[in-house]
């Protein structure tokens, strides 16, 4: 019965297979696109020169401070983020359209000019600048002020989106159960939230490392590690700026690596 | 702060020496010389220390209101060179331009040829440069010289930011730019020399330079002069004992000769401004008393 | 027994193009039933009653207090959703513990291992709730909440989502767990034999207001409305004592009639059906056919609809309601009060309440 075969020609198979080569194409050039300027750096590494320049003080002056720094703004953004984002997820108020856009003007503003303004509220000659002795620019403060500022987007609204695919109905159980409203954000709600949190947490430190527009005009001092990238370019082109490229790509492989170690604890999903 | 072209100088020799020498911390910035003064106008910027490529930038903060520097110490002179590097689609034209069988200007003529420089309203080189064509119109007796290898004062096709405008040369989207011979030099770049009374380096054509001149958008002009690096400690400094030895580091012997290593030209310092404010260390290093 | 009980109180709800109210309803230790369309407001009242919403007017009294403005957290109110909402990122046993407080844990556990022993999931214990099936899931969702030892029990159609044979087990099930509990219920459900598996008392609700309330016989015999009949079509409920179970055959007592259905239950205990209408017939002498059930009564009421007629018919105990074609009436020449005999099987029956 060799017409029970029809797996070969029938014109379902051939469609899927003609949509699978297309989507292939397509995101195998994404891929190139974005692999081969990396790939193309090692070409230009001149291995003394490379060593030379990898043991640096100020570069790894620079890689500790940008760890630390983002790991901080992170953690400020996460703390003020975190409930501002189960608000917009949970509550309509009035102005809530407002809100939402404002938060979205970090992540909208070219770097530069969030650094430009930020300076304008922070610098020496401002009312904060004046009314307080510390030094919130050209300084860490600076740069925890200019990262914090343009990673919150992204904590923000990853953290709301993840709220908002909880159902609510979880938190509702929760408090029937006896938990009151602080009981169930935190063994019920953020639990059930955890991997969007997550992601929110890693593109924030991620984009708080790779920052430079803001963090320049806040605290051009002491260098991060995308400044002294900036720097090492302007002093001796590439080559002199490869090392540095090289850490900072090492330094966003440790952020996905982890990213991945934590996502694979979260087995679960909600089944209603 | 500093003028850019002086990046590599500061942050690779000058800055950890005289951190190791004295034991006083140092944080330097470069960017384009008319830039800094900017921000420091805008409150953007409080540096201690600003050291300006040519007196322009800085007699902006003298003539400020209020005032935000009261004097300047000339220390250094540079000059204008065209650099360019093995990449460049002109390379043999250029060779030959460098070795005196063709003239420079022909070869920047070329309809396709691509030349960078820096925004005049940023950066003195950027208006060095227009100035130094200008002069060559003057000098070669051909008044299209400046038309034909800049165009536009600010011809969007040459302009470059100061940072990338090395890139851009080192991995050949241009084919030469407008560099000081020291910038040159601490990059490893090839470089044209142009005859002296048209590369602003020599105190000596001061009256021949003054006859070229650019306009910026504020309306104030600028005339060809010697390009002298200066510097001068900021009114607003907090720091002030500390910048005085930094200054008197810069203008030192060693100071010097570590600028002269990376193709600078230390000239003898000489004051401009309110003389009284200047601080009594500074008026004796510049008098010969202490060197 | 502890007596206690739920009132509402004038109780109001507004919203755009509805109003839920005044509402006045006393419920007692017992299962209420409460029924009505979609849109009548069951699930409002429900939510009144746990604080999910506050009311425009009116209390809401739980044991002797006022609980009207209290949080949701401190009413001690259990209720049990549709979709049970087991959280899935606990299993079995910390779903169940989880309204405990840490100090009652220790206490607990022996009141919760007999729990789970009655509903007979003490082996689903350590497993993620993600394997569990639909029926599984509805008895963990009712241990969760029987745990916390709630005041009184809310349910919204808990069995909705399942499948019939799973549906028609867990309802007498809870019947059996929520009544040896002994705290008020009330039930929602939009299905008939639900009811009548699980009522000691019906509400119903219209509109936004209680239409009728009381005991299940008086309103299953009432037929006071024509809303009434839409909610229960009409099948006959049948309750009486187990006299005998063997082999598979139950004979009950119900006054002095008897009915024999299948299944085995014990001896003594009150077990209720369901007949349906269409599975009486009827005839004018007493003849020997495969029909178990030969029931004589008398024709009370007759009701013609075009072609079908329903005939009511009554012995001293029971009441029973057949329908027949008009033609098969007129054939019979079936009048009203005609002696005449009642006959359906012992399978006809469906078996919706167990009390022991």
């Amino acid at each position: 019965m060799k017409d029970r075969n029809l797996t070969k020609n029938t014109p379902g198979r051939l469609k899927r297979s003609r949509f699978d080569m297309i989507f292939l194409v397509l995101a195998g050039a994404m891929v190139a696109y974005v692999s081969y300027p990396i790939v193309n750096i090692f070409t230009l590494l001149k291995p003394t020169t490379f060593l030379e320049s990898m043991v640096r003080s100020e570069v790894a002056n620079a890689f500790i401070l940008s760890l630390i720094t983002a790991t901080i703004s992170t953690l400020l953004v996460a703390i003020f983020g975190i409930p501002l984002a189960y608000f917009l997820a949970r509550i309509h108020f009035k102005g809530k359209f407002l809100v939402r856009l404002i938060v979205i003007v970090p992540l909208v503003l070219p770097p530069l000019a969030s650094g430009a303004l930020l300076l304008g509220i922070f610098g020496p000659h401002s009312m904060l600048g004046k009314a307080f002795p510390l030094e919130f620019t050209q300084s860490v403060l600076g740069v925890i002020i200019a990262q914090t500022y343009v990673a919150s987007p992204f904590m923000i609204l990853a953290s709301q989106a993840s709220f908002e695919s909880v159902d609510e109905s979880y938190e509702k159980v929760a408090r029937i159960l006896g938990k009151n409203r602080l009981e169930t954000f935190l063994h019920v709600t953020l639990p059930l939230a955890k991997t969007g949190i997550l992601v929110g947490f890693i593109m924030a430190w991620v984009r708080s490392v790779g920052e430079l527009g803001a963090t320049m005009m806040m605290a051009y001092n002491p260098h991060t590690i995308s400044i002294q990238v900036f720097e090492d370019n302007a002093v001796g082109g590439l080559s002199n700026a490869l090392p540095t490229i090289l850490l900072v790509i090492v330094l966003s492989m440790i952020a996905l690596a982890i990213f991945y170690i934590l996502r694979k604890e979260e087995a679960l999903k909600p089944i209603w | 702060m500093y003028a850019g072209s002086l990046l590599k100088t500061f942050e690779s020799a000058l800055g950890p020496s005289f951190q190791k020498d004295t034991g006083y911390g140092y944080l330097g910035e470069g960017r384009g010389s008319l830039q800094i003064a900017n921000m420091i106008i805008d409150e953007q910027r409080t540096p201690d220390v600003f050291i300006s490529a040519g007196r322009i930038p800085i007699l902006k903060l003298i003539d400020h209101n209020p005032v935000l520097a009261q004097w300047l110490v000339k220390f250094a002179s540079a000059e204008l060179v065209i650099a360019y590097t093995p990449n460049s689609a002109f390379f043999n034209s250029l060779e030959k331009a460098r070795k005196g069988q063709l003239m420079w200007y022909e070869v920047l003529s070329n309809d396709r040829f691509r030349f960078g420089r820096t925004d005049p309203e940023l950066d003195p080189m950027g208006y060095y440069t227009i100035i130094s064509a200008k002069l060559a119109n003057l000098y070669y007796g051909d008044q299209k010289i400046k038309e034909r290898i800049l165009g536009d004062d600010r011809n969007p096709d040459q302009i470059f930011p100061e940072e990338a405008l090395k890139t851009a040369l080192e991995s050949g989207q241009i084919d030469a730019a407008a560099s000081y011979k020291h910038e040159a030099v601490a990059r490893g770049l090839l470089y044209i020399t142009l005859p002296k009374e048209i590369n602003l380096s020599n105190l000596t054509f001061s009256n021949f330079y003054s006859q070229a001149y650019y306009t910026l958008r504020t309306g104030q002009t600028i005339y060809g002069e010697p390009i002298l690096f200066s510097n001068t400690i900021l009114k607003t400094s907090r720091n002030i004992d500390e910048s005085i030895v930094f200054v008197k580091f810069l203008l030192s012997e060693k100071g010097q000769h570590l600028l002269k290593n990376d193709g600078l030209n230390p000239i003898k310092p000489s004051i401009e401004g309110d003389f009284e404010k200047v601080p009594s260390v500074i008026k004796s290093v510049v008098a010969g008393d202490q060197k | 027994m502890t007596g206690l009980e739920l009132e509402l109180v004038r109780l109001t709800k507004k919203f755009p193009g509805f109003t839920l109210g005044p509402l006045d309803l006393k419920v007692e230790d017992e299962i209420l039933v409460m029924v009505g369309l979609t849109g009548s407001g069951k699930t409002t009242v429900l939510n009144l009653i746990s604080g999910i919403i506050r009311p425009d007017n009116g209390s809401v009294i739980l044991d002797g207090s006022e609980i009207t403005h209290l949080t949701i957290e401190s009413r001690k109110v259990g209720y049990s959703f549709q979709t049970p909402f087991l959280f899935p990122h606990l299993n079995v046993y910390e779903n169940i513990i989880f309204g405990l407080k840490k100090r009652d844990e220790q206490a607990k556990k022996i009141y919760v291992k007999k729990l789970l022993d009655d509903m007979e999931i003490s082996h689903l214990c350590n497993r993620k709730i993600q394997g569990l099936s639909g029926g599984e899931m509805q008895k963990v969702s009712l241990v969760r909440m029987l745990a916390v030892e709630p005041k009184i029990i809310l349910m919204d159609e808990p069995l909705a989502h399942l499948d019939i044979p799973t549906r028609r087990k867990l309802r007498i099930e809870f019947r059996r767990v929520l009544r040896r509990y002994g705290v008020p219920v009330i039930y929602v459900t939009h299905l008939e034999d639900e009811v009548y598996s699980l009522a000691d008392s019906v509400a119903i609700l219209s509109h936004g207001k209680i239409e009728n309330k009381g005991k299940l016989e008086a309103i299953v015999s009432s037929h006071s409305s024509h809303f009434v009949s839409e909610i229960f079509v009409g099948a006959n409920y049948i309750e009486g004592k187990v006299i005998e179970s063997k082999d598979g055959i139950t004979i009950i007592e119900v006054g002095s009639d008897l009915v024999e259905t299948l299944g085995d239950y014990s001896t003594g205990s009150r077990i209720g059906l369901l007949l349906r209408p269409e599975d009486v017939f009827l005839s004018k002498d007493a003849v020997k056919t495969s029909a178990r059930n030969v029931i004589r009564a008398q024709v009370i009421k007759l009701v013609r609809q075009v072609s079908l007629t329903d005939v009511y018919l009554q012995t001293d105990y029971l009441h029973l309601r057949a329908k027949i074609t008009e033609k098969a009436r007129n054939d019979l020449g079936i009048k009203m009060g005609d002696q005449i005999y009642a006959m359906f099987k012992a399978i006809s029956p469906q078996i919706v309440r167990e009390d022991s």
